[in-house]
């Protein structure tokens, strides 16, 4: 009888379930990245099985659309992709998985760039430019706020494939948001400012001077600033050469500038005559520092970086590609350790 | 028509079936029946950056009589076949080094009524090595018997060589060495691929 009362009294106010109902199964999703994958398991916890297609050491344009794949697609409850081009061998895995529950337009398909304002959206569609992305850069998870939209998307997939576990994925969802906000900006400015007040002013380019301009216990709260975004003050402003386009967003976010390019045009291998000019662009503005991806070549980087003098700094962008990175916070700290290093050598 | 088998241990396995209308010369000469084609495929990973395919296909249709031998009143054709692919791709180092081996072997079994069947077949290997993400360098071999005599063969191997400009555009050059039933050459073959739209990821 109290067991009834409740249940209607539950109803009546239209709230969600406090849990998942007893012995229901996790929810099965494949995403695209291994990044994509570390997050839908911040959130789902234990109530997801996450796999992911590419190896997280592996180049994200190029990955092999292999049949094992399509099996895993075919099984799964909830698919995850970025949604540009950037893996432009999903389609073909989609076709030959055969799952319309996670194809385009299915309840289970989710595409993480949804909502975000994207960087390097080309004013014309031509190929003389290199592997340009028609819909704009689709490097998106480089920048820790943008993994928060993603993991928002993420649970309205969720959401959507298992809405009996809704208070499950929002509990995840905001646990992980206030991560990335005290990973981003410390704990202690977090608690004095906010993560969502921090986060709308980082987007709208303001923060820098509202710290600058907003007293504490009488001195700038610029002092509070901790986390990524104080690590990242060696580098904060400097010029840098990347090797592809993989930075952008990671640029915006940590105000650091790509001056050039080892690829001239992306995805295009660099040619000797362009590398020549780099050298002797990094030589004569000193730019210290060549970053890039760790699936390019090892040689070719440090080969370019010791010709100019400057120091390489190869990264994983994915969890999972080194030993002891194992997660999106992993692999973010990593990130701006490396080049605040690179800088204080 | 195409099913993905509930499989779920060891490997991937597949099977493709279709009906089409024959108009392949080659196989099926003036015939305009139907012929059926199925194909069932394997595929197992032996480790994040090798895999093995292994395919077995037949297909099986009418045959026109039009070039059949003399008293023949009907003819059909079926040809089975065998592929084989092995790759090796390590994840860390995939946009530069690869080694990709395909080969495959078919026979071919051409039936008559009113006259003797023929058999015959063929096999091909092709294996390429990318060194840098630009160059790859291969080798390739083909051997086949005239579906129609038997007795006569033709062989053809050489190496192959690679320049991928970007991933659009493709010069290749390669050195065939033909040993036929009644010539024997050296050609150097040239060949530019160019291709438009968005990334090419369709191999796997």
């Amino acid at each position: 009888m109290t067991i009834r009362m409740i249940a209607v009294l539950g109803l009546m106010a239209g709230g969600p379930p406090a849990g998942p109902p007893p012995g229901a199964a996790p929810v099965r999703v494949v995403a695209t990245l291994p990044v994509y994958a570390s997050i839908a398991s911040a959130i789902g916890g234990s109530e997801v099985a996450v796999t992911s297609i590419a190896d997280a050491r592996e180049d994200a344009h190029f990955v092999r659309p292999k049949p094992s794949f399509a099996a895993d697609i075919r099984r799964a409850d909830m698919f995850i992709t970025t949604g540009l081009d950037l893996e432009l061998w999903v389609p073909a895995l989609l076709d030959r998985a055969g799952n319309k529950n996670v194809s385009e337009g299915g309840v289970g398909y989710v595409t993480t760039y949804t909502g975000m304002k994207l960087l390097d959206v080309p004013t014309s569609t031509d190929r003389a430019a290199g592997d340009i992305h028609i819909y704009g850069n689709p490097h998106v998870f480089t920048d820790p706020l943008n993994a928060i939209i993603v993991a928002r998307n993420i649970t309205t997939g969720l959401k959507k494939v298992a809405p009996d576990r809704a208070a499950v994925w929002d509990r995840g969802l905001a646990a992980f948001t206030d991560q990335i906000y005290r990973r981003l900006y410390g704990d202690r400015l977090v608690e004095i400012v906010g993560g969502d007040a921090l986060a709308n002013l980082s987007r709208s380019g303001k923060l820098t001077s509202f710290l600058a301009q907003t007293p504490y216990e009488g001195k700038p709260l610029t002092g509070q600033l901790g986390g990524w975004l104080a690590a990242a003050e060696p580098f904060r402003g400097k010029n840098i050469i990347c090797y592809h386009k993989n930075w952008a967003y990671f640029e915006d976010r940590f105000q650091v500038h790509c001056a050039d390019y080892v690829e001239a045009k992306p995805g295009i291998p660099p040619t000797p005559g362009h590398v020549a000019k780099l050298i002797d662009m990094m030589k004569t503005q000193n730019i210290r520092v060549m970053i890039a991806a760790d699936y390019f070549g090892r040689d070719k980087v440090e080969t370019v970086a010791e010709r100019a003098g400057a120091k390489a700094v190869m990264m994983s962008l994915q969890p999972g590609g080194v030993p002891g990175i194992n997660t999106y916070f992993d692999v973010v700290d990593r990130w701006v350790k490396n080049l605040a290093a690179a800088f204080n050598e | 028509m195409h099913w993905l088998l509930p499989i779920h241990s060891g490997g991937t396995y597949e099977v493709w079936g279709e009906a089409t209308r024959s108009s392949n010369d080659a196989l099926f000469g003036s015939s305009n029946g139907v012929s059926l084609l199925g194909h069932v495929n394997g595929f197992w990973e032996l480790s994040s950056a090798t895999y093995v395919e292994l395919g077995l296909s037949g297909v099986s249709g009418s045959r026109g009589i039009d070039s059949a031998p003399l008293g023949a009143t009907a003819a059909g054709d079926r040809l089975f076949g065998a592929d084989l692919t092995i790759d090796w791709r390590p994840p860390a180092r995939g946009t530069y080094q690869q080694f990709t081996l395909h080969s495959g072997a078919m026979v071919n079994r051409r039936t008559y009524t009113g006259a003797e069947d023929v058999s015959a077949w063929g096999a091909f290997a092709n294996a390429e090595y990318r060194f840098t993400t630009r160059w790859i360098a291969g080798a390739r071999y083909e051997y086949t018997e005239n579906p129609d005599e038997p007795d006569q063969h033709a062989w053809l191997a050489g190496p192959t060589l690679t320049w991928w400009q970007s991933e659009y555009v493709r010069l290749r050059t390669e050195y065939q060495f033909y040993r036929g039933p009644s010539e024997r050459f050296g050609q150097l073959v040239f060949q530019a691929t160019f291709a438009m739209g968005p990334h090419k990821h369709e191999n796997y």
